[in-house]
């Protein structure tokens, strides 16, 4: 049994990985709509909507132009110059591909959070809420 | 003539509301403040029935096609058992014998996401002579 851990994964920009990244967390998600007939004394549901939103901390480097690329996509508006959309997050439970491939999630998305902290005595972080734009896609 | 509604694969509402129908009845009042009421039938009428589905498309397509065959509210209606459901013979008594079921608005079909619609349909028991 092969047990991976926070070294085995990652968290890519495009085709580029963000050096340092914390931790992230991708949560895919569907909608139960209830079809419960009367007479029912069971509920019963079908399928709805998927949906999906992660979240990462990265921390902050202002010589990483990438992440920072990513991280200000938040104070560009559509339309904007240097706006980039949609943005195209990867995220690897299993980057080295060991032992078989899987644990990876492929999305795009924009950011919907970006919360700076500053503490003494610890490095300095930026934790990034993602809401994914359609279907992701990769899986287990 | 009645119209009959098409083979639903529903098991039945998803919600049901009936009201019973009225007496037709008339509130005479004097100048004093007394008065009387005077009926005028001795059977309720327009009862009203509603109803939501969640149904998929052939069902909902049904629904639509009822309300078309019967041209709206002109023509009766025979409504299935699946309308019922959950309603136990006990509660018959609630819904009288001689009234008779037409469209009250035309159905409203919500669609919720591919395959998937919302629809609630309100009909009215209507006394005919």
């Amino acid at each position: 049994m092969t047990v991976l851990t926070g070294a085995d994964g990652q968290l890519m920009y495009g085709s580029v990985a963000f050096a340092k990244c914390r931790d992230w967390s991708i949560t895919v998600s569907k909608d139960a709509l209830e079809d419960t007939c009367l007479g029912d004394f069971d509920r019963t549901y079908v399928e709805g909507l998927r949906g999906a939103t992660g979240s990462a901390t990265l921390l902050y480097d202002p010589s990483n132009t990438t992440a920072n690329e990513f991280l200000n996509s938040v104070f560009l508006t559509p339309g904007e110059a240097g706006y980039v959309a949609p943005s195209e997050l990867t995220f690897k439970m299993n980057r080295q591909n060991y032992p078989n491939a899987g644990g990876t999630f492929e999305c795009t998305g924009f950011i919907t959070n970006v919360g700076p902290s500053v503490s003494v005595g610890d490095v300095q972080a930026v934790s990034v809420s993602f809401q994914v734009n359609g279907k992701p896609t990769g899986g287990f | 003539m009645a119209t009959a509604f098409g083979s639903l694969d529903t098991c039945g509402p998803t919600r049901r509301s009936f009201t019973p129908g009225r007496y037709a009845t008339k509130r005479f009042n004097s100048i004093s403040g007394a008065g009387t009421t005077r009926l005028y039938g001795s059977k309720a009428f327009d009862a009203t029935l509603q109803m939501s589905f969640l149904l998929n498309d052939a069902d909902t397509c049904t629904i639509m096609k009822c309300w078309d065959d019967a041209y709206g509210g002109y023509d009766i209606l025979t409504l299935p058992e699946e309308f019922f459901a959950g309603s136990s013979s006990v509660l018959d008594c609630t819904i009288p014998d001689y009234l008779n079921w037409r469209w009250a608005e035309p159905p409203s079909v919500e669609s919720i996401l591919p395959g998937r619609s919302r629809v609630q349909i309100n009909l009215v028991a209507t006394l005919d002579a």
